[in-house]
């Protein structure tokens, strides 16, 4: 090697080699909540998403797998996968990918919690969320029906709710508040994921658990064909 | 894409350093200091980036005051970005057509036209062009909440990753970063034996034997 083939560009600081090193972690977590989510039959209890004294049944979040999911092997080849549709919660196709090495960078979610319903999507390289979709926070309340006025045609155009007129500042502090109740969910769920991760029964337990299913679900599909 | 309407699209990051002991007059003359300001056709930037209150991003007029961004426990603005983007193609079409009027009624000879001379004719082309253009503008709605330390940034990009949050740093005198997995892993409460495994931790192949492309190896062996 001649001299002036040293790599001489400046390394990056410690602490983002750090993070760029575990980058996998997101499309890791991606993964492993999908086949959990599967196994628990969507739904789990998350205590550490709820303020202390909540009673158990109001812990129990449920989940659905959305329209959206994509897939990228983590080899040099960067194969991307990009599924949308109903019906990703039994994907021939996301098993099969899964099979070839790839794990997912983009999942889409609903999260039932408690009464309240969110969309969103999952993006495992920055941890961003893309396309949430709050409850319907500012409609008017249903009243009971009056028996006198005709049913409406269920066929003819919905009648839209009225809005409740709220200041600025209620309505960017209920957004934000049902933001952070979503939040605490997902993080309760990477924390359990992390901690998952770096026990010893990682491999033996949760891998082995994922490889059954994928093994699993592909051997259903072959028995069907 | 916005926090008070639709459907929310957003990163989080996490933030580093200590509130304002006041934050409404400390942030005040943060934020009116690094105000938007609009271009005009006539002036020489091509672009131009400050903050703008939540709910009026397009009054130029309004001041930047206490009351527009401080919501209890929230601070909320919003990132405004101008920007004309004229093609230099058409800017030198422009200025070119300027050149050959001047040959044409001032019967001037195109080689003595000095550099400096082109160059001013290219201002003003610039500055009419301008004019008749309409900036492109981006807003990006930024919410510290101060209580968890957390920053949502509702945009993507280099847009929320760069431009925002660099201005976010310089304005509120704090450190951000994405919260991105690794870094909310490294964030968690894990214990010293936990964080030393977490260090160490490299990425675990689901199917070992799709790594080293022998998919199928086994059944190529039975066949």
């Amino acid at each position: 090697m001649r001299a002036d083939d040293k790599d001489q560009s400046a390394k990056a600081p410690p602490p983002v080699r750090r993070l760029a090193e575990k980058a996998f972690l997101g499309p890791e977590f991606l993964t492993w909540l999908y086949f959990t989510l599967l196994e628990e039959e969507l739904e789990l209890p998350l205590p550490a998403a709820f303020a202390k004294g909540t009673p158990d049944e109001e812990t129990l979040v449920g989940f659905a797998i959305g329209k959206r999911a994509a897939l990228r092997a983590l080899d040099a080849s960067g194969a991307r996968v990009a599924l949308s549709g109903g019906g990703l919660d039994d994907c021939g196709e996301l098993l099969q990918a899964v099979r070839r090495g790839a794990l997912l960078e983009v999942l889409a979610l609903e999260v039932a919690i408690q009464s309240r319903v969110y969309t969103l999507t999952l993006r495992a390289d920055d941890g961003g969320l893309v396309g949430v979709k709050l409850p319907d926070l500012f409609s008017e309340p249903d009243e009971s029906p009056d028996p006198t006025v005709a049913p409406p045609d269920p066929l003819g155009k919905k009648a839209r709710k009225p809005k409740l007129k709220l200041p600025l500042e209620d309505v960017l502090a209920l957004r934000m508040q049902c933001l952070s109740e979503l939040e605490a969910v997902l993080d309760a769920l990477f924390a359990q994921f992390v901690t998952r991760r770096l026990a010893r029964a990682w491999h033996s337990d949760d891998l082995a658990r994922v490889r059954a299913k994928v093994a699993q679900g592909l051997k259903a599909r072959l028995a069907e064909a | 894409m916005g926090a008070l309407a639709g459907s929310l699209g957003y990163l989080r990051f996490l933030v580093t350093g200590e509130v304002a002991h006041n934050p409404g007059a400390t942030y005040e003359r943060a934020l009116s200091s690094r105000r938007f300001l609009p271009l005009s056709p006539a002036g020489e930037p091509l672009e131009s980036a400050g903050w703008v209150p939540l709910e009026a991003p397009f009054d130029d007029e309004r001041p930047l005051t206490r009351d527009l961004f401080v919501f209890g426990e929230l601070i909320a603005v919003c990132y405004r970005e101008d920007r004309y983007a004229i093609p230099r193609a058409l800017l030198k079409r422009e200025a070119r057509k300027r050149l050959d009027k001047i040959v044409r009624e001032e019967g001037k000879d195109p080689k003595s036209f000095g550099r400096a001379f082109i160059k001013a004719v290219e201002a003003a082309a610039l500055a009419e062009l301008k004019a008749k253009t309409i900036p492109r503008t981006r807003l990006c709605d930024v919410v510290w909440d101060t209580t968890r330390s957390e920053l949502r940034v509702f945009g993507r990009g280099t847009l929320a990753t760069e431009r925002v949050a660099s201005l976010f740093e310089r304005s509120f005198q704090v450190k951000i970063e994405v919260g991105s997995y690794p870094a909310r892993a490294f964030a968690l409460d894990l214990g010293s034996r936990a964080a030393g495994v977490l260090d160490r931790l490299a990425p675990g192949w689901l199917f070992p034997d799709a790594a080293r492309g022998q998919e199928n190896a086994a059944d190529e062996e039975a066949a």
